[in-house]
């Protein structure tokens, strides 16, 4: 909320330049080889493009990290954190699965799809023995 | 193909800026009403373990983002253009039950070297806010925890 108001500030500056209408709207770009690295705030986090290209200009070697990639590690933990120390009696607590779906919304994964609603975020968990043996199988695929 | 904006195209953004804007200041003293309301109440869901490394990782970039190694800010998220110094900061490793690859800080390791991107994660890395009504949002709102060198974790809603 606070980066839609500085948004919309921002947004109204820009209009204000002529500089917007102006039809120059592209840059031609000559066929090279080389590296290009750039990195850009999007609205769900930092995006990095990495892109690497042969003396005709063919890609040959592309890496993307998109938002949520850089949050797994951090959404693991919080996945984690919230079943760590949970008593287990035969079902997963409401309560733990609970903080399971609010600490993967927090992170605004887009795998999450925020349209859903609370509680009915696809998410299955899957109680297990350290052997393998399924215990419980819970939650909306 | 990219194409270029008229001046229809201008007073029509324009007037749709107006409205965005209008309904955007109430809407974040809303958000900050509810966040207030129910920090320390609900669980805090980016806390425990993760909140460790997280904290210490952020005071780490914090630096780093106001070094300027070369007269660069090298660890500073670019508006747009070349980051060379992109891969010595963040390394990406695999995850045996992922497609996933799981980035992380290159200082700190794979064990430790976890972090956040986002509104949050930006609105906690920055120094101030442009303009008057988000400046005010962001001091009642982020400032604080920064002024105690902890990161703030409070996502609306969620504590």
């Amino acid at each position: 909320m606070i980066e839609l108001v500085a948004s919309a500030e921002r947004l109204d500056v820009l209009l204000a330049d002529d500089d917007v209408v102006s039809p120059d709207v592209r840059v031609r770009v000559d066929r090279a080889d080389g590296v290009g690295i750039a990195a850009v705030e999007a609205p769900r986090g930092t995006l990095i493009h990495h892109y690497e290209a042969d003396p005709v200009g063919k890609v040959t070697k592309a890496n993307l990290i998109v938002a949520t990639t850089h949050n797994i590690r951090s959404l693991d933990a919080s996945v984690l954190d919230a079943v760590a120390g949970a008593s287990y009696d035969g079902s997963l607590p409401d309560d733990v699965f609970r903080r399971m779906e609010l600490g993967i919304r927090a992170h605004d994964p887009c795998l999450s799809c925020a349209t859903h609603e609370i509680g009915r975020m696809p998410l299955v968990v899957e109680s297990s023995r350290a052997e393998g043996t399924v215990l419980e199988r819970r939650g909306v695929a | 193909m990219s194409r270029g904006i008229t001046d229809a195209d201008r007073a029509e953004l324009q007037a749709l800026t107006a409205e965005i804007l209008a309904g955007a200041v109430p809407s974040a003293e809303l958000a900050r009403e509810s966040t207030e309301r129910t920090a320390g109440a609900a669980p805090r869901v980016l806390g425990g373990a993760s909140e460790l490394h997280g904290a210490d990782a952020w005071r780490r970039v914090r630096r780093l983002r106001r070094r300027s190694p070369g007269g660069a800010r090298a660890a500073r998220s670019p508006r747009s253009g070349r980051s060379p110094s992109t891969p010595s900061h963040i390394a990406e490793e695999s995850l045996p039950h992922s497609y996933a690859n799981a980035p992380y800080l290159t200082s700190l390791g794979p064990d430790t070297g976890s972090y956040r991107v986002g509104p949050l994660a930006r609105l906690n890395i920055a120094e101030t806010m442009p303009g008057p009504a988000p400046r005010s949002c962001w001091t009642r709102i982020v400032r604080r925890s920064v002024a105690r060198s902890t990161p703030c974790s409070h996502t609306t809603g969620l504590g």
